[in-house]
């Protein structure tokens, strides 16, 4: 990351760029984004208009992904697999397995379009939101600046765009290695991905662009802060593994994907 | 100026990086090979020794077991046993009310004594009579008496004689009667036929029974010997051209779990147990279920066995030591497909020769059905599923024909198409029956015991 001032002077506001630019330059120079959002009044488009892109190419990834049949096999014995699990644990009976698997199997093509419709309003939405409050509440408590929401919300928007990156890649991996479990991440050495195992959840979490977005993101606390990037990052990186563990442990490890 | 250059120069460089990562990787996913891979489980073509198994479902019943029921009707006045009581050969089972039976053999006896007299009553008649024909007899020949008179007493005679003969027959017919009131008193008390127990108790003291000479009675009781049992068991038509006398079995009784029991086969059916029924409709029609035969297989080990006990029974039929063999469930069907030009599917057959002369399809299609390997059919008969195996080489699946040989209820004898070593498709299951087909990409995963184990 790039090695920036903790404070800009206000007599010299950085020159201001369209949303379009702001979308691309969260790639290439966030520092220089975080700065004008700093300055800037809170604009809406800053956030939203993110948060409809990644919508958009998660339902789109998510048709993408499901018109393989390699992968919609893979699907249906990861269902079955879980069903099964649940009855050798003793939860439910044999024969109400049975039933649940010719259930799965009869449902129509568009019951699973509206669940990656689901997925992708999910993802836009309720991860900018969770990361601007994050970045509120580190801000806040950790580092004792008062950061207003509405910029944090911003930052958390144009974020997302990394986000919207990794779902279009991991989706050409899908589909190029022909494996619902591919991911730009250390799981890639993992022979059979298993996501049953915790450790091989871990290094699935261990993700290129959750790395990046997470130091953008430190970037931008340390840029709406005023504290350094060191101290940004250790608190961002800090939370941001205490929680993939956290979420591990307890068993909502789909999430840290 | 130096900075918003460089800047600018690295935009361009992270988004034209990001830019060939893209178009680089939608490549690849564009010209990608698409083709589903299916999971499978396999295992190697050994050799082992196949216990070829019919299994037969029947109940335990004794070999020897006696249906008691009564020759003459009454009310049952004694009935000292108790089901499940022991009883000796001889022992009092049941006592029918003798009173009327009594009556009869009095009546009979009475009967019997007025025609002994009757007979002798008649027989006195005939000495008189002849006495009286031989005094005529004697006139008439010294010319003293007519010859009217004599005919009158030789004709006297006769008849006297007659009235005898009639009357010794009486004698007899209330004799017969005699005896067979005495019979049917006797038949009021029944004993026990064999040294057994009473397996079965149907009537009550005090109930009324009936019974006739001629027909079957009500059933009272049936006395078995629990010291023999043996298992019926009802086996289909086309296994029970495989069971012969004194082959071996092992019997699985519901009520013994965890036990198998050894039996040997004693007696097959000859006719089927349907034969003979519904056939007199004179349509012709024929019966849903399945023709079975009775098949009785001695238990040899003693146990406390109850009749009417659910058994399983496995009959060994056939026994091979140490052949190729691959699991029951690698074994599919497939149809050959269709020649070229001849249907939607333009694919060529190939007939590979066999080593035992026979022509085997080798380019074959998933089907459902029953097997067969014959590939020579007449113009416009539809195909025939042949057996085949698949081969895993490499993350392919190879679809080999093969003839198969007996079959226990986990492995199947290869008699041709395999060599030993190599590594067949054995699950799963849906894999096997439906989707796999040759050349097919697969890739080798875990066992799912639990389905394994369903399935099984």
């Amino acid at each position: 990351m790039e090695n920036v001032p903790s404070s800009i002077p206000a007599e010299e506001p950085p020159p201001s760029s369209s949303l379009a630019g702001r979308l691309l330059n969260v790639f290439a120079a966030p520092g220089d984004v975080f700065d004008e959002l700093k300055t800037a009044d809170s604009s809406v488009a800053n956030w939203l208009v993110p948060v409809l892109i990644v919508m958009l190419v998660t339902i789109t990834s998510f048709a993408v992904t499901l018109s393989q049949p390699a992968i919609k096999q893979q699907v249906v014995e990861m269902q079955e697999k879980a069903i099964d699990q649940q009855v050798a644990a003793g939860k439910i009976k044999p024969d109400q397995a049975k039933a649940f698997k010719e259930q799965m199997a009869a449902l129509p093509p568009w019951v699973m379009q509206l669940f990656g419709i689901v997925q992708g309003v999910v993802a836009g939405f309720c991860g900018t939101f969770w990361w601007a409050l994050v970045l509120w509440l580190l801000g806040k408590l950790a580092l004792k600046s008062g950061i207003p929401f509405l910029k944090a919300l911003e930052v958390s928007g144009l974020t997302m765009m990394i986000f919207a990156l990794c779902v279009v890649i991991t989706t050409l991996l899908i589909v190029i290695l022909g494996n619902l479990m591919a991911r730009p991440a250390l799981s890639v050495f993992v022979g059979e991905f298993d996501p049953t195992r915790k450790l091989h959840l871990l290094l699935g979490s261990v993700n290129l662009f959750y790395l990046w977005s997470t130091a953008v993101l430190a970037l931008a606390l340390s840029r709406l802060s005023g504290v350094g990037f060191g101290k940004a990052a250790v608190w961002m990186f800090g939370f941001w593994a205490a929680s993939r563990v956290l979420f591990v442990v307890i068993g909502l490890g789909g999430f840290v994907l | 100026m130096a900075k918003p250059k460089s800047k600018r120069r690295r935009r361009i460089i992270v988004l034209g990086a990001i830019g060939v990562v893209l178009a680089g990787l939608t490549l690849a996913a564009i010209f990608r090979k698409r083709e589903p891979v299916i999971t499978v489980q396999t295992e190697k073509v050994t050799h082992r020794n196949i216990t070829e198994i019919v299994v037969a479902n029947g109940r335990i019943q004794p070999v020897l077991q006696v249906k008691i029921s009564p020759e003459v009707s009454g009310e049952l006045i004694e009935l000292p046993v108790r089901e499940g009581q022991r009883v000796n050969k001889g022992d009092l089972l049941v006592k029918i009310k003798p009173d009327t039976y009594i009556a009869n053999v009095k009546s009979a006896e009475a009967q019997y004594m007025s025609s002994a007299s009757g007979k002798d009553l008649a027989e006195a008649s005939m000495k008189k009579a002849g006495l009286e024909f031989k005094r005529h007899e004697e006139l008439f020949r010294g010319k003293l008496d007519s010859e009217s008179t004599f005919l009158e007493f030789k004709t006297g005679y006769d008849v006297a004689k007659a009235q005898f003969e009639s009357a010794v027959h009486q004698v007899d017919v209330a004799r017969a009667s005699l005896d067979r009131a005495k019979e049917e008193l006797a038949k009021t008390t029944i004993s026990s036929p064999l040294d057994g127990t009473v397996s079965k108790l149907n009537s009550r003291l005090g109930e009324r029974v009936v019974g006739t000479a001629m027909m079957t009675g009500t059933e009272i009781m049936i006395v078995s010997d629990l010291n023999e049992m043996e298992a019926r068991v009802d086996i289909g038509e086309i296994d029970v051209v495989l069971i012969k006398p004194n082959q071996k079995a092992r019997l699985e009784v519901d009520a013994f779990r965890d036990r198998k029991f050894k039996g040997t086969v004693t007696e097959i059916a000859n006719s089927s147990k349907d034969s003979g029924l519904g056939s007199g409709g004179g349509g012709g029609g024929q019966s849903q279920e399945a023709t079975k035969f009775e098949v009785r297989i001695r238990v040899d080990e003693k146990e406390n066995f109850r009749p009417g006990m659910s058994v399983t029974a496995e009959i060994e039929t056939r026994y091979r030591s140490n052949v190729l063999s691959v699991p029951i469930q690698s074994v599919t069907t497939r149809l050959p497909r269709e020649p070229a030009g001849k249907g939607p599917n333009t694919n060529t057959v190939t007939v590979a020769e066999n080593t035992s002369g026979a022509a085997m399809a080798a380019d074959v299609y998933p089907t459902s059905g029953t097997a067969t390997n014959k590939t020579d059919r007449k113009a416009g008969e539809p195909p025939k599923p042949i057996e085949v195996v698949f081969l895993a080489t490499g993350d392919q699946a190879k679809m080999v024909p093969v003839k198969r040989g007996i079959a226990d209820d986990a492995y199947v004898e290869i008699v041709d198409g395999l060599k030993e070593g190599e590594e067949v498709v054995s699950g799963g299951y849906k894999a096997i029956s439906r989707e796999l087909e040759d050349s097919m990409k697969i890739k080798k995963g875990a066992v799912d015991k639990d389905k394994e184990k369903e399935k099984k």
